[in-house]
């Protein structure tokens, strides 16, 4: 390996085999996906309820279409 | 002509709510590939540098798939569809949506045939675990054994043999003849998956997935919880995420990358048309998918990307922790809970998971058949489980009974996820070009909470189906000439007795010091060139004593190739049945469901 993969590539300590690459990768991949699950259920679960939401007038469809 | 009476489509169910869907969603998804494939594939496949390959699929494959399979069976749904044989019809009526719709209806039937065995066995290991078996095989090998590596290799074959004898890969129709438990297990499992879909989406599917899921992430949380407080867990992270980076030149592991997204998402066969056409015509599909797709990769990528590889590593070393799905799952793990403290506990959580799992992921390859009879025939909700509970058991009593190496099981899933991919290209190209990717990403936008942008409209007509085309001729390229080559008793019979043959005669030189080269010119000569049946009267007679041998290999062989080829002819014979089905009630009670819901004003706004 040559360039920046090199540096990737060695052990964040002596003693340990995670490298710093392998570190990255591994908080990279646990922070996009857990942020996105949280994002996205986040959504999900502070929707309101349908009954909870407050109808405008404007907002029921009469059907009439005169 | 006499007019048809007109059909209640106000009695459709639907789901009572959002997390309900997103849970049985993403309950249909995760599943074992998740917890025992991923890691296996990314091990494999450059280790942390795998994410890349992987990350771009999910975005440039899996999401939009997603999308547009929720969208359609959302639409569907407005037709009064919940087949795939019938959403398909409502989005292109021409003969071909037919087709796909008997083939998108005729995977998840055929998959639950074996599916249900992987959960019958998760099941037998939990109780196993539950009640101390392991430990107890377990305590007999430790007291045996001095050293670690040699614990490590009896432990392992401990569990390899457990493994052997309870998925019956001895012989086949051993498991009834000698597996009355599995027996029981299975016919559990079957009971609970159709007790399940017998109540309904709402009370059965959505009840359950609401408490099997979360249930589930917090047995895997624990247990996640326990390994990275392991002592040089560090070490086995490394094993599992350290990117080789040179890997990503390498063709296959692009291929391993998209291949591991597509089946991971449970996107192509008709899952997840199924689940969507459930909802209200306005809910968001946009979220909600998204949702779903997340909390799928949340199992895979940080649940068992962190637990399996990096415990198996730790405890058992490398060659351990790079086995296949099988291997990894129902020998490694169970080995690794023999040197980890309070093994019996996590085991039986874990294999508790897998069942769990694997049980949400069982209804929901139940429920698309079990739609479409209902849809196309109108029969009620009884008869139409009991129709496919006959069924199911009829393919699941046959791939049990081919056990041996796991033929059947083997060759099923092969043809499966082969139409995996075809249905889901003819899905994406219905989406992209007979719907039209613009008015398509119109409606998927419909009540949507986050708008999908419009460069996902040119994705899905041009980058997804490109993408699925090259997978799909790579791993044809790949599997389908040792596939075919499989199913040919004659050739697999030559092939079985000249590798008798050829052992033996390696066995014979052992002691002469050839090397590769002279001991396969030496096999020639006495065997003749490759692919030709042995002649045995031309055989010296050291070389003749092995002829028994041979010939019962050559006949066991011949048998498997005729079984894989029975596997074949099974399922193209359902797939023509499903297609005539199809034609019929499409033509028939589904076409007219499909003409009363656009008379209603239901079905396209644009």
């Amino acid at each position: 390996m040559n360039g920046w993969l090199a540096i990737l590539g060695q052990p964040a300590t002596d003693d340990v085999d995670l490298t710093i690459g392998g570190l990255i990768v591994m908080t990279i991949s646990v922070v996009l996906v857990l942020g996105l699950m949280i994002f996205c259920m986040g959504r999900i679960l502070g929707e309101k309820r349908p009954t909870e939401r407050h109808h405008t007038p404007l907002d029921i469809d009469t059907h009439d279409r005169d | 002509m006499s007019k048809s009476p007109e059909l209640d489509l106000t009695k459709k169910e639907k789901w009572g709510s959002k997390i309900g869907v997103v849970l049985a969603v993403a309950g249909s998804a995760v599943g074992l590939g998740n917890f025992l494939r991923f890691p296996g594939q990314a091990v494999n496949n450059g280790g942390g540098a795998f994410m890349i390959p992987y990350i771009i699929s999910f975005l440039v494959l899996g999401i939009p798939i997603a999308w547009c399979e929720w969208t359609m069976g959302r639409l569907g749904g407005r037709f009064g569809q919940n087949s795939a044989p019938g959403i398909m019809y409502a989005m292109w009526r021409r003969w071909p949506a037919k087709f796909v719709g008997a083939m998108t209806l005729l995977i998840p039937v055929v998959i639950y045939m074996y599916y249900v065995l992987l959960e019958a066995w998760c099941l037998d290991y939990c109780i196993e675990f539950a009640k101390g078996g392991f430990a107890q095989m377990f305590g007999s090998i430790a007291s045996a054994s001095n050293d670690h590596a040699a614990e490590v290799q009896a432990v392992v074959g401990a569990t390899d043999t457990h493994w052997q004898t309870t998925f019956g890969m001895s012989e086949h129709g051993i498991l009834f003849h000698e597996g009355g438990r599995t027996i029981w297990l299975v016919l559990i499992c079957f009971l609970v998956n159709f007790l399940i879909i017998y109540q309904g989406v709402i009370r059965g599917i959505e009840f359950f997935c609401k408490w099997a899921m979360p249930l589930l992430i917090l047995c895997a949380v624990i247990i996640l919880l326990r390994v990275l407080t392991l002592p040089d867990i560090t070490s086995g992270l490394g094993f599992m995420w350290n990117p080789q980076w040179e890997q990503l030149k390498n063709p296959q592991v692009w291929l391993a990358a998209s291949g591991q997204i597509f089946f991971s998402l449970s996107v192509g066969f008709g899952l997840i048309l199924c689940y969507s056409s459930y909802l209200h015509s306005n809910d968001d599909v946009v979220l909600t998918s998204l949702s779903a797709s997340s909390t799928n990769e949340f199992c895979e990528v940080i649940l068992a990307g962190l637990i399996v590889v990096p415990t198996a590593f730790l405890f058992l070393g490398a060659e351990n922790a790079s086995k296949g799905t099988f291997g990894l799952g129902f020998v490694t793990i169970p080995a690794i809970m023999h040197f980890m403290p309070l093994g019996s506990f996590f085991g039986a959580m874990w294999f508790g998971l897998l069942f769990l799992a694997a049980v949400t992921s069982s209804l929901s390859m139940l429920q698309p058949a079990i739609a479409f009879l209902e849809d196309a025939f109108g029969v009620q909700r009884r008869a139409s489980v009991a129709i496919l509970g006959v069924v199911t058991a009829c393919g699941a009593a046959l791939t049990m009974y081919f056990s041996k190496g796991i033929l059947a099981l083997d060759h099923t899933d092969f043809w499966c996820n082969l139409m995996m991919i075809i249905a889901a290209t003819f899905q994406v190209l219905i989406f992209g070009w007979i719907i039209g990717a613009t008015r398509g990403v119109k409606e998927m936008n419909r009540g949507a909470d986050l708008h999908v942008p419009r460069f996902i409209a040119f994705v899905i007509r041009f980058i997804t189906p490109t993408f699925l085309i090259v997978i799909l001729a790579m791993w044809g390229y790949n599997n389908l000439p040792e596939r075919i080559s499989g199913m040919d008793p004659g050739r697999q019979g030559i092939a079985a007795e000249r590798a008798t043959y050829t052992q033996a005669i390696e066995e014979h030189f052992a002691d002469a010091g050839l090397d590769a080269e002279a001991m396969a010119s030496e096999v020639e000569e006495l065997l003749g060139t490759e692919d030709q049946a042995v002649n045995t009267a031309d055989l010296p007679a050291w070389l003749q004593e092995t002829s028994e041998a041979a010939q019962e290999g050559r006949r066991a062989a011949a048998a498997d190739a005729s079984i894989a080829r029975l596997v074949f002819l099974g399922i193209l014979a359902f797939f023509v049945l499903l297609v005539v089905l199809s034609d019929v009630a499409c033509r028939n009670r589904i076409g007219r469901m499909i003409d009363q819901s656009q008379r209603a004003g239901n079905g396209w706004e644009t």
